[in-house]
């Protein structure tokens, strides 16, 4: 069964196995007005998506067993879940930026980042 | 025959136990004392390994309760700041440090915690809340436990101090850092350089210019880092190092940072490095000219290519693709067909590839005429699914 | 003439007594200086890793590469979970190469279907001789794209399987492990330290310590809780593991002497190990095997190199539980030693190998390879002399009692140095659980150990076949080649 989620307070979904990370990006984007979800593993995440949509995914690359780029292949295969913009963190960009964008990520942003990129990035993701 | 342990420490306790013990051979003797030894050292063992989890077992609970304390603190004080919301630009705001009070944060115990937690959260954020973090770590005092630590007489702890002070920028004074960067000690040695570059205002790259020892993949990996992502730092023209350093190591990772950095003015030394003895030094520098794309030096790599050793020849071949310009495809075409080495092969059908719509032609002709091997070299190269 | 030949028994008797004071003595002292060497060790690389930010190595574009090679052979059931375990570790650069070894099991069709696998058209250049490769697969899905699986024809070796994977293998480092190992997400971070911090030397190979997965939880191939081993046989070797790796090898990198790398979690330098000739097919200890080539080949082109260990542990394995299983996999161990000594035996006290000829191969030969015989003999002097009624019963049990306490004392050590390095398990009792196995060793694992590896090279001796190709890769299957722990087996 899919929850309805409304415009105005628009759901996130935001997997990280790094509890501090999660903890604080979380309070950042609830402080912002958006609804947030948390999940630190793939297979958690996916188990999430299933039962929920949301409006956006906010996805670590590197996590154990199911990593963020399965996690985002696997949304993007999904009929219903295919156009959910999905945000991904990582801390080895270099090699892999060209990996996620190609499966079909919105944006893929490098640890350390700034909170207002980050911010800056959900609401345009929002926004379309 | 006796044991001098025997009679000084043991024979007392032996002769109470062992009558005969004196009169035993000497075997005997040692094995009684050392099975006494054992039996001993294993009662400790036990003893030891019930100590140590009952205290890391405290120490964990402990850290468990506090963290989250310490991440609500952080996170209402710096990271949802009110004043850096309304935008204030961050030099200006003035912390809160009432919680933190709450916390009896005069604790050691509870002030290496922060200083922990405080790192990482530096670690995931740049920015304005980088540079809160920072104030909310001096505004603690923190500062001068890091300071502390680097007195210490534990190499260990010296390295701590550096690691955290360096971590959040702090400056540390030359005659702190100085002796430290010709410790004995490998790590604290290059731990104190890392430092230096980091930190000091004049001359950050001096070390390069008197370092003899070699600078280790390891080191290279963080000094790189730290390099690349101080933002304040200000870049030198790397040639220097690459024309006048005699440490092989040093030179190999200037040719790096000018990767890196894309230091075109760079360019005259690298290509006359082309010329020295080493033949790792020549092979990383054929790299860097080709990932910074040198058209003119595509010449001088063609015409050495028949002397250089098997690593450089692979290194002439991939600096060719990576250049582009299609001047040298016949020259990779006779490679490709000519060589009996099958990575020369390789690298020659994969730098014809690379070379895009200038290489179609040669590509349908090469496919035509190949034996099967070098087809399937090809076709190797050609599919995007394959990355190296 | 009775006389003449009593003393000549008596003589012979009181060389026998003599020698195996000497051996049993030098044993000891040894396995004490280990003792220590090791918790000097530990003591340092903690201090050091205190301090390692290993996400400076994580986000460097300087990483080396380095390819994760892993045989599988009948792997059906667990080879998704176990694939998908080593392609989610924690490293910027690096590639899982699979080998299929002709599997009769859905092992590949699997791996096709759920990992999106296409044949490519791989040029596969046979540095390392091997069976023929028939296929090479990569994934078209992109977040597989680390992925390589290698079909090839069944070599009936481990060895013949990994030497494919290294052909394949585009990094300058290789880290070798068996598919059904449980592997730590940090660990290439972590044995990939070792290879490029060394200074004086070039380091040619790195392991870490290893233990039973057997009563560990375990979720999709990430260890959730670590429990020391329910069933006695598999806890006595996460015990004898323990001694060998955390106070054996530990000891040993501290003189720079380790002796192998674990065949179930290994860094290779790449070039040594093929210029060195890959793996021994034939070989039945092909770990330590490819170790001593690789070092003899250092010594031959005078390459200063060093083999190196971390105490920590990053790969789990699945102990054999039955007697029979372990059996299989001790004699052959014992097998693959005495095969490995007689063919390096030119190293032995020779100046042109160092430390491997002076400190290494000795102790191996001794202490390893002749220590089930050396004991055998000494229970068979024990009951003659019994049956003689020679023995001086006073003595015999204190120098018994010695040899017990002693080994008690180095086992127990072993577990503390192992909490040291890190507070495993979960709860006081399941360390003691793992303690009090010191105390039955003496009576109930080291015979059986001794038997199996007299059996082994017996086989060895008689070159007998026994049908090796099925039995090994059935071992193989039941973790029968995970951990060669031919150096520092139970003593």
């Amino acid at each position: 069964m899919l929850k309805p989620t409304t415009l105005a307070n628009p759901s996130i979904l935001l997997v990280d196995d790094d509890q501090i990370l999660l903890h604080v990006t979380k309070r950042i984007l609830q402080h912002d007005g958006y609804k947030v979800t948390t999940a630190t593993n793939g297979k958690e995440a996916l188990d999430k998506i299933r039962n929920t949509q949301f409006d956006l995914v906010i996805v670590d690359v590197m996590m154990p067993h199911i990593n963020g780029l399965e996690v985002l292949s696997q949304l993007k295969q999904q009929q219903n879940t295919r156009s959910t913009p999905v945000i991904v963190l990582t801390g080895v960009s270099h090699s892999i930026s060209e990996d996620v964008l190609k499966i079909g990520a919105s944006a893929c942003f490098k640890k350390p980042f700034e909170a207002d990129t980050l911010r800056e990035a959900v609401r345009q993701q929002l926004a379309k | 025959m006796k044991l001098y342990f025997a009679d000084t420490i043991f024979s007392p306790i032996f002769r109470r136990y062992f009558f005969y013990f004196d009169s035993y051979p000497l075997v005997i003797q040692i094995a009684i004392i050392l099975t006494t030894i054992a039996i001993t050292a294993t009662i400790i063992a036990y003893g030891s390994i019930l100590y140590r989890r009952y205290s890391g077992w405290k120490r964990d609970r402990r850290l468990a309760k506090l963290n989250p304390r310490i991440d609500d603190l952080i996170t209402d004080t710096v990271i949802l700041n009110e004043e850096l919301a309304l935008g204030t630009p961050p030099e200006k705001i003035e912390l809160d440090l009432s919680g933190f009070a709450r916390l009896k944060y005069r604790d050691m115990f509870v002030r290496q915690a922060l200083i922990d937690r405080i790192m990482h959260y530096r670690k995931n954020f740049v920015g304005d809340l980088g540079y809160l973090l920072r104030q909310l770590y001096i505004d603690l005092d923190l500062e001068k436990d890091s300071v502390k630590k680097l007195k210490s007489p534990q190499w260990n702890k010296k390295v701590q101090g550096l690691v955290e002070l360096t971590a959040l920028d702090m400056q540390i004074s030359d005659v702190n850092i100085l002796p430290l960067t010709n410790s004995k000690n490998r790590e604290l040695r290059a731990e104190a350089r890392h430092a230096y570059i980091k930190l000091s205002k004049n001359e950050p790259f001096k070390f390069f210019d008197i370092a003899t020892e070699p600078l280790l993949m390891w080191d290279q990996i963080e000094l790189f880092k730290i390099i690349t992502t101080n933002k304040d730092i200000v870049l030198p023209n790397f040639a220097r190092w690459v024309t006048y350093s005699n440490n092989k190591s040093i030179v190999s990772f200037c040719l790096k940072l000018i990767i890196h950095y894309n230091q075109t003015e760079a360019i005259p030394a690298v290509i006359k490095l082309l010329d020295n003895r080493d033949h790792y030094l020549r092979a990383d520098a054929i790299q860097c000219l080709g990932k910074l794309k040198v058209e003119e030096a595509e010449d001088k790599l063609v015409s050495i290519y028949n002397n250089q050793p098997l690593n450089c020849q692979i290194e002439i071949l991939k600096a060719l693709g990576r250049i582009g310009s299609g001047r040298h495809l016949e020259f990779l075409k006779s490679e490709f067909i000519r060589s009996q080495d099958f990575d020369i092969r390789k690298n020659a059908a994969r730098s014809i590839i690379k070379h895009g719509a200038l290489s179609q032609n040669m590509l349908g002709d090469l496919m035509s005429v190949s034996s099967e091997e070098n087809q399937l070299i090809l076709k190797h190269c050609m599919n995007p699914l394959i990355k190296y | 003439m009775r006389d003449d030949e009593s003393s000549i028994w008596e003589l012979l008797a009181m060389f026998y007594e003599g020698a195996v004071y000497v051996y049993g003595t030098t044993l000891l002292l040894t396995y004490g200086m280990l003792a220590i060497f090791s918790i000097y060790g530990i003591r340092k690389f903690k201090m050091s890793e205190s301090n390692t930010d290993y996400n400076n190595l994580l986000s460097s574009p300087l990483a080396p590469g380095i390819s994760i090679i892993a045989p599988a052979f009948n792997e059906g059931v667990t080879i998704i979970t176990n694939v998908r375990s080593l392609l989610t570790i924690n490293y910027p650069k690096f590639e899982v190469i699979i080998i299929n070894d002709g599997s009769t099991d859905d092992t590949l069709a699997k791996m096709v279907a759920v990992f999106e696998l296409v044949q490519v058209d791989f040029a596969y250049n046979a540095t390392l001789k091997t069976r023929p490769v028939q296929r090479i697969f990569k994934s078209s899905n992109p977040a597989y794209s680390r992925l390589i699986v290698i079909d090839k024809e069944n070599g009936k070796s481990k060895a013949d399987a990994v030497n494919a994977g290294i052909n394949v293998a585009s990094f300058a480092y290789f880290m070798c492990t068996d598919v059904d190992c449980i592997i730590e997400k940090d660990a290439l971070l972590k044995l990939v330290k070792p290879l490029i911090s060394s200074e004086k030397y070039r380091v040619i190979a790195a392991g870490a310590t290893l233990r039973m997965s057997n009563s560990c939880e375990v979720d999709n191939g990430v260890i959730t809780r670590i429990r020391p081993p329910r069933k006695w046989l598999a806890r006595f070797q996460e015990m004898e593991y323990l001694r060998a790796f955390v106070l054996g090898k530990m000891g040993w990198d501290v003189v720079n002497c380790v002796p192998n790398v674990s065949g179930g979690l290994g860094m290779f330098d790449r070039e040594i190990a093929v210029k060195a000739g890959g793996y021994d097919a034939s070989s039945f200890g092909e770990d330590m095997e490819l170790m001593y080539r690789m070092i003899r080949y250092c010594c031959d082109q005078k390459i200063e190199y060093a083999i190196r260990h971390i105490p920590i542990t990053l790969c789990w394995t699945e102990g054999p539980e039955t007697v029979q299983v372990f059996s299989r996999q001790r004699t052959r161990w014992a097998r693959g030693l005495a095969q490995l000594q007689a063919f390096h035996f030119p190293m032995m006290f020779s100046n042109s190998y160092g430390r491997m000829g002076w400190v290494v191969f000795p102790y191996a030969f001794f202490f390893e390879l002749l220590a089930p015989m050396i004991e055998f003999l000494g229970l068979v002097y024990y009951i003659v002399m019994t049956l003689f009624g020679l023995i001086n019963w006073p003595f015999a049990i204190i120098l018994l009692v010695f040899v017990y306490t002693y080994s008690v004392m180095v086992s127990t050590l072993a577990i503390l140095w192992d909490q040291v390095t890190f507070r495993t398990y979960k709860t006081w009792r399941e360390v003691f659980s793992l303690c009090v196995m010191p105390l039955f060793e003496m009576v109930v694992y080291h015979p059986l150990i001794m038997f199996f590896s007299l059996r082994g090279y017996w086989y060895y001796l008689t070159g007998k076949k026994h049908g090796w190709g099925n039995m090994q890769r059935k071992g193989f299957n039941t973790n029968d080649d995970s951990g060669t722990l031919l150096t520092q087996t139970a003593r």
